[in-house]
């Protein structure tokens, strides 16, 4: 057995215990039906409170599409615009790259102490083990990161980190480890603002600010980055330093484009008509001798790091449609197994269906092919793509990807191989189908198969399958047929 | 050869070898898709302008702020004067005079004893978190606005010289002046008003009504990192 097998069916049973977990977690389930209820009801809301919604997502879609399909151009072009307008951009081709630049940057300002606003990408490198271990502290200030890190748990949803989380937890992990008392916890505003004064002394003592990029905009250098919050712009504003985390997909080519993304993204998010800070940053604070004027206040650097960490491979593969993506978060809360296994389960920064996409895609197929399988195909994610990324269509191509690669047990391949050619012989796969028939009736219980024996039972262990009929559909129809007086006109 | 290189080449690579775009996904380049038919000017009669002042108004108080207008000066002066009675507060943090379309405004707020911080935060660091940590306990923000969004409840604002961005973000309360001639239906009018937006500042920020998160089980709170409070005192005036 090679080592990638053996890489590939620890980590196909590791994802089925930790969906057997989530199952079984009752507290879990509740939390993941109220959020992802109420988040898909009020994308739906906000969608329908624009005149054209559909043709809002295909004017998002054409913006992607048209990007990543010269993505070499725009990019070029906004690393050449951010230079001009003062930054300092720096390119990594991997995570390890990523996070040595970054540490750098922290090692030669002689910083002790970053604040960080909410990024998928910095999770996805590994930033917050790097600057530590490089002795810089790293204080997470979205309020549902901030949870994660003091509990050190890991973010479950890619908008609302906690949804795992319930008040009194909260209020549990701020007394028991930070001190926190009765009154400061006594509901939800209360602890909210326990947790802004908190992080309100970190933002002001802290040298670096780190933040991920929602878009940057090729023809200006620009930029944007979304919160609700308003700890993006703190961490943006506040510190002498500001480094940005740019996964090199999220171009758009100028600021009208970004208009019309920052409308399908707030809505799919949240439901907002629009997130309510949305800032475009142009180079850093003017100093004095600008010939613009100098400004009092905003970070002396600005610093933007373009990571590509796979992306690139991607973008060359048939998964490349992912790389559209906008991480607003809408598939997670559509899709049925993601209602039922949280984003934990999926044992990777970005879980549904996206990230059973992304994740093979960037870290390769692997240690993550079983994430593909993790899907009904039912096309919810599809629908609720608010850039129309066939997601269905990539869950299959990842699924014939891991197919081709060998990895998943040869008892499949086989046993796919044997049905291919039975189903391509009609007589024969009617003799078989008689067959199958005549057994089922022996494991069927009540209409349904529950259990099947031998290697099958793979199978069995996560689904019920429903007895077949006991007369074909052919049989059936050609008794119909026959039958005088029931013959169709 | 540098990792800017390698990387472009890469993505040179990969878009040459790409098998999705034979599946007809994805249009080549083309003219921009935004903005196609939309450039439409935001029209100045004085009806178009009370319709959007009242779709604001709901707007920013469905999120939760307050919208406020006068119809000279001297009404914003006394709005503002009452807000800060209204939230106890002495010292703030503001634009310069200039910035803010109400001539004579600070001059008032001193004459009723309010302390206008004016900082420069320094470029060291100790320097630095001193000067921020001294801005910390002021109450009040107040700027003027680069344009308002009626459909949304929105204002932009840029930075610059003479208009920080502190003013609008440390402190509990954030009160912005604008001239309704500066009140646009949509998003993208704002755009279409500014060819040029992000040139207008080296940061521009969109805001939306207070500060807010739902990160715990749901529940709305406003008021986290941002201000709880935003006031927008909406200047009206004779179309041009």
């Amino acid at each position: 057995m090679s080592s990638e097998i053996a890489t590939y069916r620890h980590a196909a049973a590791a994802f089925h215990r930790k969906v057997e977990d989530a199952l079984a977690d009752r507290r879990l389930q509740d939390a993941l039906a109220s959020t992802t209820a109420r988040l898909t009801g009020s994308r739906s809301a906000a969608f329908a409170a624009v005149p054209h919604p559909e043709r809002l997502r295909d004017t998002a879609r054409a913006i992607r599409a048209r990007t990543i399909a010269r993505l070499d151009h725009y990019l070029a072009r906004f690393a050449d615009e951010a230079a001009n307008a003062g930054c300092h951009v720096h390119w990594a081709e991997t995570a390890a790259d990523a996070t040595g630049i970054v540490t750098r940057i922290a090692i030669d300002c002689g910083i002790r102490s970053a604040v960080k606003s909410k990024s998928m990408v910095s999770e996805e490198i590994g930033l917050n083990p790097a600057l530590e271990a490089a002795g810089v502290r790293v204080v997470e200030t979205d309020l549902g990161e901030y949870v994660v890190q003091i509990a050190d748990d890991r973010p479950s949803h890619i908008i609302t980190p906690i949804v795992h989380w319930r008040r009194d937890d909260v209020a549990r992990l701020f007394t028991r480890t930070l001190g926190a008392c009765k009154e400061e916890v006594a509901d939800v505003p209360a602890m909210t603002a326990f947790a802004r004064r908190r992080l309100r002394a970190e933002f002001l003592q802290a040298g670096m600010g780190i933040s991920g990029v929602n878009f940057a905009v090729a023809e200006t250098g620009t930029i944007c980055l979304v919160t609700n919050e308003g700890n993006g712009r703190l961490t943006t504003t506040a510190p002498r330093v500001h480094v940005a985390l740019l996964g090199l997909e999220r171009i758009v080519p100028s600021v009208a484009d970004l208009e019309s993304c920052l409308q399908v993204l707030a809505r799919s998010a949240t439901g907002q008509a629009l997130s309510v800070y949305t800032t475009l940053l142009t180079g850093p604070r003017r100093r004095p001798g600008d010939s613009r004027g100098a400004e009092s206040d905003g970070p002396d650097e600005l610093h933007v790091v373009i990571i590509d960490n796979g992306r690139t491979r991607l973008l060359g593969s048939d998964l490349a449609e992912i790389l559209y993506c906008i991480r607003c978060g809408a598939c997670l809360n559509v899709c049925p197994v993601y209602r039922r296994i949280g984003g934990h389960a999926y044992g990777s920064v970005y879980p549904g269906p996206m990230g059973s996409i992304v994740t093979p895609g960037l870290m390769g197929l692997v240690g993550s092919a079983e994430l593909a399988q993790a899907s009904s195909l039912c096309g919810a994610c599809r629908d609720a793509c608010p850039v129309r990324i066939d997601l269905p269509g990539l869950l299959l191509t990842a699924r014939h990807q891991a197919a081709q690669s060998r990895l998943g047990p040869r008892w499949v391949r086989v046993g796919v191989r044997v049905y291919a050619w039975l189903a391509t012989r009609p007589r024969l796969f009617r003799l078989a189908g008689r067959a199958s028939r005549r057994l089922a009736v022996l494991v069927a219980r009540d209409g349904w198969i529950r259990r099947l024996p031998g290697p099958l039972r793979a199978w069995t262990e996560a689904r019920d399958f429903p007895a077949p009929a006991a007369v074909s559909f052919l049989d059936a129809y050609r008794r119909r047929t026959r039958s005088p007086g029931r013959t169709s006109s | 050869m540098s990792a800017r290189d390698r990387v472009l080449a890469a993505a040179r690579e990969g878009l040459g070898r790409a098998a999705w775009s034979a599946h007809g996904r994805t249009p080549g380049p083309g003219p921009s898709p935004s903005g196609d038919g939309r450039r439409r000017r935001p029209s100045g009669d004085a009806d178009t302008r009370a319709l959007l002042v009242e779709q604001f108004t709901a707007a920013l108080t469905a999120l939760g702020g307050q919208a406020h207008t006068a119809d000279s000066p001297g009404g914003i002066i006394d709005i503002v004067t009452s807000l800060f009675d209204r939230y106890a507060c002495c010292d703030f943090i503001s634009w310069e005079a200039d910035e803010i379309p109400c001539p004579g405004l600070l001059d008032a707020l001193a004459s009723h004893g309010r302390r206008r911080v004016a900082y420069d935060v320094p470029f060291d660091q100790v320097g630095r978190a001193a000067v921020l940590a001294s801005l910390e306990p002021v109450g009040i923000g107040l700027t003027g606005g680069l344009a308002a969004v009626a459909s949304s409840g929105t204002i932009a604002l840029a930075s610059g010289k003479g208009r920080g961005r502190l003013a609008s973000l440390l402190p509990p309360v954030h009160i912005a002046v604008i001239r309704t001639r500066a009140l646009v239906a949509s998003l993208d009018d704002v755009v279409t008003a500014h060819p040029s937006l992000v040139a207008e500042g080296s940061n521009i920020v969109f805001i939306t009504g207070p500060s807010r998160t739902a990160d715990i089980e749901m529940t709305l709170t406003r008021g986290v990192h941002g201000p709880r409070h935003v006031h927008v005192v909406l200047l009206t005036e004779a179309a041009p």
